[in-house]
């Protein structure tokens, strides 16, 4: 009873807040959603109010309303039996023409009523989502591991076949050594060959051994010729000694001397100096940047 | 290495601007020692055949002081072909016609094809288009100068370039006085 009472109170507001005169509020109470079906005796097209009342369709009604429509209708009582004018028609269209927050309020009518049913549906539906994605990327991970592991095999592989090939190599290497050991034990003392260039004029040493003994003076047991050109590079790095029967500089006791040398290459003591035969000056080349420690002289 | 390697078979002419290089020689001042042109062509050349080398300098009037004619008449003892222009500039010190000489000459032995790479001794990059045009007429040209008288531009012009610092030139002497022509 309490409910009656609170629903015209809601309708007596209502007409209150929009200024609705008591003539339209009459009719207004007269319109109605309904959908309309087919009876099954008959094939008559048909609604029901939702107390029960059946509403047929008004042949002067102007639209013309199909089973399975559902309309906002305005009703006209005859006796018992109601009759329904079409006013407006609900279908896909009159959904589209709605503008936004019409569509949220529907939205939220449709999710109040049906939040129960549709909850669970939506966790269902992602919880499978979820179940599916959490698998493919198990089994990618998975896939990913495999030829991690794959290669991994291959590279222990590799590294066994290289380790046993280096112990191939050492212990032949060992063997060789020690048999280069005890040849040497065995072999008598002698004195080392120093090799020639083979067809050379002037039979030049290819490791020539050069021995600075003054500032300006070269010693050297493979100064043989009487008669050298020296040449310095600009840069003061690199000394050119070349036997020619006209060099200007003359050899005596396999020792040369270089006017100036001293200023150019600071002399502490006697010393070798690195030198070696260079076949694109036919000479020797002694590099003057690059003077050993004299420590142990 | 460079992708074009030295060949055998290369026919090399040097092309020297003399007084560059003994500007240059005179500026590093080790011990006054002097620039053996021989050693210089050889070792430029290397393996391959030297077929032509120029001085290009200026000479006095004969008739009066020279002090240069004495090495034009030694490099001319050596091989070298002395091309003495008579345009020396008393009053700046300086020379002329000599660059223009050496590149007309460089650039006409170029396409009389007289040879396969063109060494320059010298590091005037007034020599660039020279070099430009020989080497548009298929030819190779290598520059060789002391880094004191030699630019970015030029060295970058130049097919290859030589340091001179680095190659052993100077003549050392023992102090006594000797032959000093090989």
């Amino acid at each position: 009873m309490s409910d009656q009472i609170d629903f015209f109170e809601l309708q007596r507001r209502f007409q209150e807040e929009h200024g609705i005169t008591d003539a339209d509020m009459d009719r207004l109470k007269k319109v109605q959603v309904l959908s309309f079906f087919t009876s099954d005796e008959g094939g008559t097209v048909m609604a029901r109010l939702p107390g029960g009342g059946v509403v047929f369709r008004h042949k002067d009604g102007g639209m013309h309303i199909n089973p399975g429509e559902t309309w906002v209708c305005e009703l006209l009582e005859r006796g018992t039996t109601f009759f329904a004018i079409g006013m407006l028609k609900l279908d896909a269209k009159f959904f589209f023409d709605l503008r936004a927050d019409q569509v949220d309020v529907l939205a939220d009518i449709i999710w109040k009523d049906n939040q129960s049913i549709l909850e669970p549906r939506f966790e269902e539906m992602y919880r499978k989502k979820l179940e599916e994605m959490l698998n493919e990327r198990l089994q990618e991970s998975k896939k990913r591991e495999d030829e991690a592991l794959a290669t991994v095999d291959e590279l222990k592989t590799e590294i066994e076949a290289i380790k046993t090939r280096n112990k191939m190599v050492v212990t032949a290497l060992e063997k060789e050594l020690a048999e280069l050991k005890e040849s040497a034990l065995r072999a008598p003392l002698a004195e080392p060959e120093r090799s020639n260039v083979s067809g050379s004029p002037f039979s030049i040493e290819l490791n020539p051994r050069i021995r600075r003994v003054s500032p300006d003076e070269l010693y050297s047991e493979d100064f043989r010729h009487r008669n050298y050109f020296v040449h310095l590079s600009a840069d003061q790095s690199v000394l050119t000694i070349r036997p020619h029967d006209r060099g200007n500089i003359v050899c005596l006791d396999n020792r040369i001397t270089l006017s100036g040398l001293g200023l150019i290459s600071p002399y502490g003591g006697p010393a070798d100096m690195p030198a070696e035969y260079n076949p694109k000056y036919g000479g020797y080349v002694v590099y003057l940047k690059y003077i050993p420690s004299t420590s142990h002289y | 290495m460079p992708l074009l390697s030295e060949n055998s078979n290369d026919r090399v002419m040097l092309f020297m601007d003399l007084q560059n290089i003994l500007r240059s020689v005179e500026a590093i001042g080790t011990l006054k020692l002097g620039l053996d042109f021989y050693s210089l062509a050889a070792q430029l050349a290397g393996t391959r055949q030297l077929v032509g080398m120029y001085a290009f300098d200026t000479r006095r009037p004969l008739g009066t002081e020279d002090r240069f004619r004495k090495l034009h008449d030694k490099l001319r003892y050596m091989g070298f072909r002395i091309v003495a222009r008579e345009a020396y500039d008393e009053n700046r010190h300086e020379q002329k016609e000599v660059d223009v000489a050496l590149a007309c000459e460089m650039v006409s032995h170029a396409f009389r094809d007289s040879y396969d790479v063109a060494i320059l001794i010298s590091g005037d990059r007034d020599f660039i288009p020279a070099i430009q045009h020989v080497q548009a007429s298929g030819k190779r040209v290598e520059v060789a100068a002391f880094a004191n008288s030699v630019g970015e531009e030029i060295k970058r012009s130049a097919d290859r370039f030589h340091e001179l610092e680095r190659m052993p030139l100077l003549q050392m002497s023992c102090g006594l006085g000797g032959v000093n022509d090989e």
